[in-house]
């Protein structure tokens, strides 16, 4: 395995986002499902997921509903609202200029200035 | 930002809190379980698992207190551990307590104490009606060095005949008399006032009458007492309506009782181009016509403007 690349600050609420928005998913679930999805590149604090999520339902981008896990277990389900819909897709956008941006920047030659 | 979930998990959070505290637990032990078991379907034993669970979770409550923080309880809960802690600190130090809200008190009482003054006296419109157009005319004469003395009464007469500056006009003067009949010689103040005073100050006399146009022309002199002197001499008897009474050696006939002008008679005054204006005149031109024009509608709490009329020789 590649060595895990830190989280960059303010994107684990993009990627909670995302991962929501695949489905109905538990916290741990979300968890699973980035660390899946970027195949184990990231590196996230399992702790801190949780502050995220509720600050995300707090904000209205997320909605949460209590059901039972894959083995019978009371979990937390989450899911994206319209507005997180939205959201996301902002947020998408956003990051998608912003990496162009930085990679445009980053990749200047001197003979290019 | 949407408002409406805000709102909710703060509702959430104030009136349940042991319930969102138990939630959290729950939802955070059902991560390091789910985790646990899939460490143990690895190959790991149950303990090793829990235990491994636990320590990449992190530390559980600081990922709590960040959850409160999130969904903005802390606030609320800052508030409530803030006040509590300065009803303590009050409850330790009585005297500093009492200083304070004595101080306080004090404070506030002057401040609505003062208030209630400018609102009476500068903020709220005259009790009369169109209290803000009313407006105190002085004379000056400035050849005789004369400033701010009130007008004859033939200046008012002609005024009233022939200005188109002021929709009516009344006159006024202040002053003391000395009653002599009925009961003890007493010294009063009063006003004494033409017959139409009545149409600019419209409060109705509590009882009898205030006075009629047309007694500006007549023979008689009649007065409306002011309410406190009407308890005070006659113990409010309304029987004392018809009745005479002697000031400064003159009969009057009281009509009614008033509310307002606070504890003031009211004197009818006839000024007119036969006689009668005469005394008017002269009285008027004295300076107590003058400075009781202020005084008489700072009473009634006026908006004065002053005008100055310059009166030419002769006019």
């Amino acid at each position: 395995m590649d060595k895990q690349l830190e989280l960059l600050q303010g994107t684990l609420d993009m990627l909670i986002l995302k991962a929501a928005s695949l489905g109905p998913l538990h916290g741990y679930g979300i968890l699973l499902r980035i660390q899946q999805i970027s195949k184990d590149r990231l590196e996230i604090q399992q702790g801190s997921l949780y502050p995220a999520l509720y600050r995300l339902e707090h904000q209205g981008w997320i909605t949460s509903e209590w059901g039972e896990s894959e083995n019978k277990r009371k979990a937390k389900y989450y899911q994206l609202t319209m507005a997180g819909k939205r959201r996301l897709l902002t947020e998408t956008e956003n990051w998608n200029r912003m990496a162009e941006v930085i990679a445009g920047i980053l990749g200047t030659k001197p003979e290019e200035v | 930002m949407r408002l409406g979930s805000q709102i909710r998990s703060w509702m959430r959070a104030v009136m349940g809190r042991a319930r969102m505290e138990s939630d959290m637990d729950t939802e955070l032990r059902f991560h390091m379980e789910a985790y646990a078991d899939d460490l143990q379907r690895q190959g790991v034993a149950h303990e090793e698992a829990l235990r491994r669970a636990r320590i990449e979770f992190g530390g559980v409550e600081r990922a709590k207190e960040k959850c409160r923080e999130a969904r903005g309880v802390s606030f609320l809960e800052t508030l409530l551990q803030d006040l509590r802690y300065g009803m303590r600190a009050l409850a330790k130090s009585p005297c500093f307590t009492a200083i304070a809200v004595l101080t306080l008190a004090l404070g506030i009482g002057a401040n609505t104490a003062i208030f209630n003054v400018v609102n009476a006296t500068l903020l709220q419109p005259l009790p009369i009606r169109e209290g803000s157009r009313l407006v105190v005319i002085w004379i000056s004469n400035l050849e005789h060095g004369w400033s701010r003395i009130g007008p004859a009464g033939q200046d008012y007469l002609d005024w009233k005949e022939q200005s188109k500056s002021f929709d009516d006009l009344f006159m006024f003067e202040h002053g003391t008399g000395t009653v002599t009949a009925p009961g003890e010689p007493e010294q009063v103040a009063g006003l004494r006032v033409t017959t139409n005073f009545g149409d600019f100050f419209g409060s109705k006399p509590v009882v009898g009458r205030t006075f009629r146009l047309e007694e500006g022309a007549g023979r008689h002199n009649y007065a409306v007492l002011g309410y406190g002197y009407w308890q005070r001499k006659f113990a409010g008897d309304p029987s004392v309506l018809g009745r005479g009474m002697t000031l400064n050696g003159e009969e009057y006939t009281i009509i009614g009782e008033r509310k307002r002008p606070v504890d003031v008679r009211w004197l009818r005054a006839a000024p007119d181009r036969r006689g009668g204006g005469g005394e008017l005149r002269s009285r008027a031109a004295r300076d107590a016509g003058v400075s009781a024009g202020g005084a008489a509608l700072r009473m009634t709490r006026a908006k004065v403007f002053e005008f100055t009329v310059c009166k030419r020789e002769g006019a």
